[in-house]
């Protein structure tokens, strides 16, 4: 019980360490990048971040029936930035 | 919709008046301003290139259909594994999304035993409880018997000496529905929400998520939170075992659930022109049975290693899960280079290293390749046991799972893709054949350190090997 | 939504529009005249959305006191001329290869519009290209030319 509430203690600081790190990445960000007519490259099917969904959801599930560990991307950002 | 009026006044003539004269954009070339009719004739115009096809799905329709073979050397499992999905996009960005997969599995899983000099015979029961019908046949070389003065059925089968125990009886079929939709809620902000279920004969499983993203920056920074919370039922062919009770074809408990909460903070920028990097943390915590059911571990002599028992394992009923993930996109001239590295950490003390590199290179207009290669790394969980000792006192909890053992695996592949229409951004419908072909090889210690004496020549790795090939289509329209 | 909409009062006067050497667009012709600056790309989805509203714009507005430009900023010109003949257009295309353009009027997203004033002043800027704003784009162009 006790280890338990330890070990929700550690992910909420984990969570919060996290966010820090995503307001710090964020700021860190706000002048890095091309601008809005340099997205050309990004707007290449090759560039996005899945571009075989079916593909990636079958080899995430069979490497998942044999690895501990699993999970970690997702598939937001990037693309050609526009609208 | 709300349309903010020109400010006008001070504020205006603060920022000076733009008058044309002043609007001339300066020109150290030539004005080229002309309408699109004096563009060269088709003749000096080139065919769009190779990597050129840009993700232009919007208002599109998009149909998937695809096949994943897969097999374990060994004898292992076998799998065939059709999809088919759609994608609706609307004008303003609205995403659609529905996937049915149905996957055919077949072929000999580790029960978890360990290997012996001589040949180990296994019972299990035979019938789910309250039926009478045999659930897993006397397929994989299992016989039907009777347990003398029970008139209990079991399901028998007999494993060689100096072979690592497989029940062959495994035969599944599961059918998994997936559900998303995207739309955008602001400048720059996207929500989505998704769900999935997915059946097996011995296994349900249901998920939500929900997500928020914002573009800032002028879309160079994307920052995302999504959550997801599955419930899970795990509903045995025989019923549930007692943890450490004896493997054994008595009928078994009732069917257990558990539940997982997780969450992804994460941050994509595209950094310059040609690199895209993608930052993700994710947390999640599993609750509930998490027990292989059908899994047991030895129970061993200490010297001659001989099995006393087959006790069914135990798994702790909580885990954290934690990892970061760090990607990479970068467009090399007409190539695309994928990079990317997993670090992964759980309470049950299963420590992960994941790191992989593909190079997408097109050849031709209508063909590229993209080999691949994928690094994996894991530690064991720390109740993770080969087997049990006979005499000594039981841990808190054992698994004999090659999933929470240490090992590292391999991956090498191939992905070969079709453009067969899609030229320019105006040939629709467009479409595009590829295939993967994947080798998979996992590889660690034959056996723990300190083995005893009498299994010092067994093999204890039951690490899988398996080759897979998927193919597939997909085309889109309006 | 009051997103798409942002009203810009930014002094563009050509002391700050010493930008990349690029191509020219020389506004002072177009004085007295509404404006609508359309920049695009042939790599921009949305972009390629605008283009039947553009051509709708361009025709519309013939005999009034209008003028469509149409920014390009592909790197590649040859690009946006397969673009363009893919698509049928024949809209008065302004080539900005380098961006100066673009980087003058501080375009923040593809496809954004700016709609300038017969004074010569930027009244609209529209950020992005969304179907359902097209009446909004519109009333914006009507409210400039009934302005005088």
């Amino acid at each position: 019980m006790q280890n338990d509430g330890r070990r929700r203690a550690r992910a909420r600081a984990g969570l919060g360490i996290a966010l820090l790190c995503v307001g710090g990445i964020l700021s860190a960000c706000a002048s890095v990048g091309p601008a809005a007519w340099d997205h050309d490259l990004m707007a290449r099917k090759s560039m996005q971040l899945n571009t075989h969904p079916d593909l990636m959801a079958a080899l995430e599930h069979s490497y998942f029936s044999k690895e501990g560990a699993s999970g970690g991307r997702s598939f937001v950002g990037g693309g050609c930035g526009c609208n | 919709m709300q349309l903010t009026p020109p400010r006008r006044g001070r504020i205006a003539q603060a920022l000076g008046l733009l008058t044309a004269n002043l609007l001339a954009a300066t020109c150290a070339q030539a004005q080229a301003l002309s309408p699109a009719a004096d563009a060269p004739p088709d003749a000096a115009a080139p065919r769009v290139g190779v990597n050129d096809d840009t993700q232009s799905d919007v208002g599109l329709t998009r149909l998937n259909a695809a096949v994943l073979f897969y097999s374990e050397s060994g004898g292992r499992v076998k799998a065939t594994e059709p999809v088919v999905s759609v994608t609706v996009n609307g004008s303003s960005g609205a995403v659609l999304t529905g996937r049915f997969t149905v996957d055919t599995l077949t072929g000999a899983t580790p029960n978890g035993a360990a290997p012996w000099t001589g040949p180990q015979t296994f019972t299990t029961p035979a019938h789910a409880p309250g039926t009478t019908a045999t659930v897993t046949g006397s397929s994989g070389g299992s016989t039907l018997v009777t347990i003398p003065g029970t008139g209990t059925v079991a399901r028998q089968y007999v494993t060689p000496a100096n072979t690592l125990p497989v029940d062959a009886g495994f035969r599944d079929l599961r059918t998994a529905v997936d559900l998303g939709y995207a739309t955008p809620v602001w400048d720059g902000g996207r929500l989505s929400f998704g769900g999935s279920a997915s059946t097996e004969r011995d296994y349900r499983s249901y998920s939500g998520n929900a997500g928020l993203s914002q573009d800032f920056n002028q879309h160079n920074t994307t920052a995302s939170i999504s959550a997801e919370f599955e419930y899970d039922r795990s509903n045995p062919f025989f019923g549930t075992p007692t943890p450490f009770t004896v493997m054994s074809a008595d009928a078994k408990g009732p069917a257990r659930t558990k539940t997982v909460t997780s969450a992804v903070l994460g941050v994509t920028q595209v950094v310059n022109r040609y690199w895209l990097a993608q930052l993700n943390y994710t947390v999640g915590e599993s609750n509930g049975y998490q027990t292989d059911p059908y899994r047991v571990l030895s129970v061993v002599d200490s010297v001659t290693g001989a099995p006393s028992q087959y006790l069914y394992e135990n798994r702790p009923g909580s885990r954290l899960r934690q990892s970061v993930y760090f990607g990479n996109k970068v467009a090399w001239g007409p190539t695309v280079t994928d990079a990317s590295v997993r670090f992964y950490h759980d309470s049950w003390g299963v420590n992960s290293v994941t790191a992989e590199l593909s190079e997408r290179v097109p050849v031709v207009s209508w063909l590229y390749v993209e080999p691949l290669a994928r690094y994996y790394s894991q530690t064991a969980a720390n109740f993770f046991r080969d087997y049990l000792i006979a005499g000594q006192p039981l841990p808190a909890f054992a698994s004999s799972d090659s999933r929470l053992g240490k090992f590292q695996a391999q991956t090498y592949g191939l992905k070969v893709g079709i453009p067969i229409t899609g030229h320019s951004e105006f040939d629709i419908p467009s479409s595009e054949v590829y295939f993967q072909v994947q080798d998979y090889k996992q590889t660690g210690s034959a056996q723990p350190g300190g083995v005893v004496p009498g299994l010092a020549h067994e093999n204890f790795f039951s690490g899988v090997q398996a080759v897979s090939v998927f193919a597939g289509w997909t085309m889109a329209f309006y | 939504m009051a997103l798409v909409t942002v009203i810009a009062m930014v002094s563009v006067g050509g002391h700050v529009a010493h930008a990349a050497p690029s191509a020219a667009l020389d506004l002072s012709q177009y004085h007295g005249k509404v404006v609508y600056l359309d920049f695009w790309a042939s790599w921009c989805a949305p972009c390629k959305l605008s283009f039947p509203f553009l051509e709708k714009l361009q025709s519309y507005y013939a005999g009034r006191n209008f003028v469509l430009l149409a920014v390009n900023v592909d790197h590649d010109r040859t690009k946006a001329d397969a673009f363009l003949r893919e698509a049928g257009s024949n809209l008065p295309i302004v080539y900005d290869t380098t961006g100066g353009i673009a980087r003058t009027f501080n375009v923040k997203a593809m496809p954004t519009s700016v709609v300038i004033g017969a004074d010569g002043r930027v009244r609209y800027v529209h950020s992005g290209f969304f179907p359902d704003q097209m009446p909004l784009y519109e009333a914006h162009i009507s409210e400039l030319l009934n302005a005088k």
